[in-house]
């Protein structure tokens, strides 16, 4: 009887300490990171800054929270191996600087949006989709991130690559853009495309 | 009579594009260069460019589609974006949504029969629970209590150019008509289609009037007609301005995108 109750709580700690131990399963570790990415460009957002610093504020975040360098790669497809360094570094910026434009425009304004988080699911390793339905205002919509683990990276760095938005993916939609732009005049026409498109202002 | 105008019409348009249905295209293949010696860029290992593909839609009138496009470019910044606005001054957006709530409401036969065509029972007992919540506890349709049940508040809207994909009916040749947009020949039947059931829908009001309350004055269907359109035109052009912003070719972005929502819906 003595014996039994120290013999007991001894092994329910080992199982609490094991539990502990074992590390987590990517699909949560996914998860969460997107969790922590939403929350903060929310938390940006309820400052109600002036659309410029909301820019400016994204551009960190994304940097942060998005594996933008893949979403670009993927956007221009297999076409990216005949683009220079140079040129990939220009595409990425111009891509970014147009995204996070079209993003702070639609996102500005609106009330705090209410997120529902499904499970999420591994699509190879190192790649995780978490599905979402987000409420705003008086729409409801259906929207899966996919998340990328940054190779080599301890912690763990999970980061953003794309985003479905009721089957329609980020970059399956710019890369039926990009593709016969890159088929007529091959890398420097999509940069010049792009180019014009960000100096272009945004319609109302 | 007018349905069965109206259902042979639909049957010519589904008809045609069965007919006009895209052979496969072959696909490109990939560049398989591992190590670029002309550019000099790092070798790219990467093989999961195949993880995405571009959409193909068949599109063999682009030449015609893109200058209908840009027409109805035209109309819906200079024409209809100031309607709209003049609009939302008048009604405000609260009360707007409460119209549009209502419309919705009231296409509930379109949901119910096209549930019933694909043999989705279980959803369309969902659909009538949802339109009894909406019209016996929303004041008629005009609140959307039914964002407060978990099992109704996200219903996949169905209708008949989904019914006709559940039945694997191609999407036919891709089509922008002037004012109302780009659709394939399938979802452009469909759309003709449903009107039959639609209590919005003009032919309807014709026919549901004609024997019992005697036909609605051509003032009344006008004035359903335009007031339907008009509630949901403030959300259909932020979408369309949105998309425009974002697009390096609006055309492409718009059409491609239509096509993957589309498809998404189907499978639902």
């Amino acid at each position: 009887m003595s014996l039994v109750r120290p013999l007991r709580s001894a092994l329910a700690l080992t199982a609490l300490l094991a539990a502990l131990a074992l590390p987590a399963a990517p699909v949560d570790e996914a998860r969460a990171a997107l969790g922590v990415g939403i929350d903060e460009v929310s938390a940006a957002l309820r400052d109600r800054p002036k659309q410029d610093d909301l820019i400016a504020q994204l551009d960190t975040l994304v940097e942060k929270h998005f594996a933008f360098t893949t979403t670009t790669r993927l956007a221009v497809g297999p076409a990216w191996r005949d683009f220079t360094p140079e040129q990939r570094t220009k595409v990425e910026h111009l891509f970014s600087k147009l995204v996070i434009r079209t993003y702070a425009d639609r996102i500005a304004g609106d009330a705090a949006p209410d997120i529902n988080y499904g499970a999420p699911t591994e699509l190879k390793a190192g790649r995780v989709e978490v599905p979402t339905v987000i409420r705003i205002a008086n729409a409801t919509y259906s929207i899966v991130y996919r998340l990328e683990l940054e190779s080599g990276s301890t912690p763990a760095r999970w980061r953003v690559y794309d985003v479905v938005a009721e089957g329609v993916s980020l970059i399956a939609n710019y890369r039926g853009q990009f593709e016969p732009i890159l088929r007529k005049s091959g890398p420097g026409g999509l940069i010049e495309t792009l180019t014009a498109k960000v100096a272009q202002p945004a319609a109302r | 009579m007018h349905l069965r105008r109206l259902l042979a019409l639909t049957t010519a348009s589904l008809a045609l594009a069965a007919a006009l249905a895209p052979a496969t295209r072959a696909q490109v293949p990939a560049s398989g260069r591992a190590i670029d010696e002309r550019t000099g860029a790092a070798p790219d290992l990467a093989d999961d460019y195949g993880d995405y593909d571009s959409v193909q839609v068949y599109d063999p009138l682009e030449g015609f589609n893109r200058a209908v496009f840009k027409f109805n470019d035209v109309v819906y910044t200079r024409v209809l974006r100031p309607t709209v606005t003049g609009y939302e001054w008048v009604v405000r957006p609260p009360v707007n949504r409460a119209i549009a709530n209502f419309y919705d409401n009231v296409r509930y036969p379109v949901r119910l029969v096209n549930c019933l065509l694909q043999g989705k029972f279980e959803r369309a007992g969902l659909e009538t629970k949802k339109f009894a919540v909406n019209t016996l506890g929303g004041l008629g349709g005009f609140i959307r209590q039914s964002d407060k049940v978990p099992d109704i508040a996200k219903l996949p809207r169905e209708d008949l150019g989904q019914t006709l994909g559940f039945y694997g009916v191609p999407h036919g040749p891709y089509l922008v008509i002037p004012i109302f947009g780009g659709f394939s020949v399938r979802d452009l039947g469909g759309r003709v289609g449903d009107t039959v059931v639609s209590p919005t829908g003009w032919e309807y009001i014709r026919l549901g009037n004609h024997e019992w309350t005697g036909e609605l004055e051509w003032e009344w269907q006008t004035a359903i007609t335009v007031t339907d359109t008009l509630s949901g035109l403030p959300d259909v052009l932020d979408l369309y301005t949105q998309m425009k912003n974002a697009a390096v070719d609006p055309y492409v972005s718009l059409r491609d995108g239509t096509r993957r929502y589309r498809d998404a819906e189907t499978a639902r």
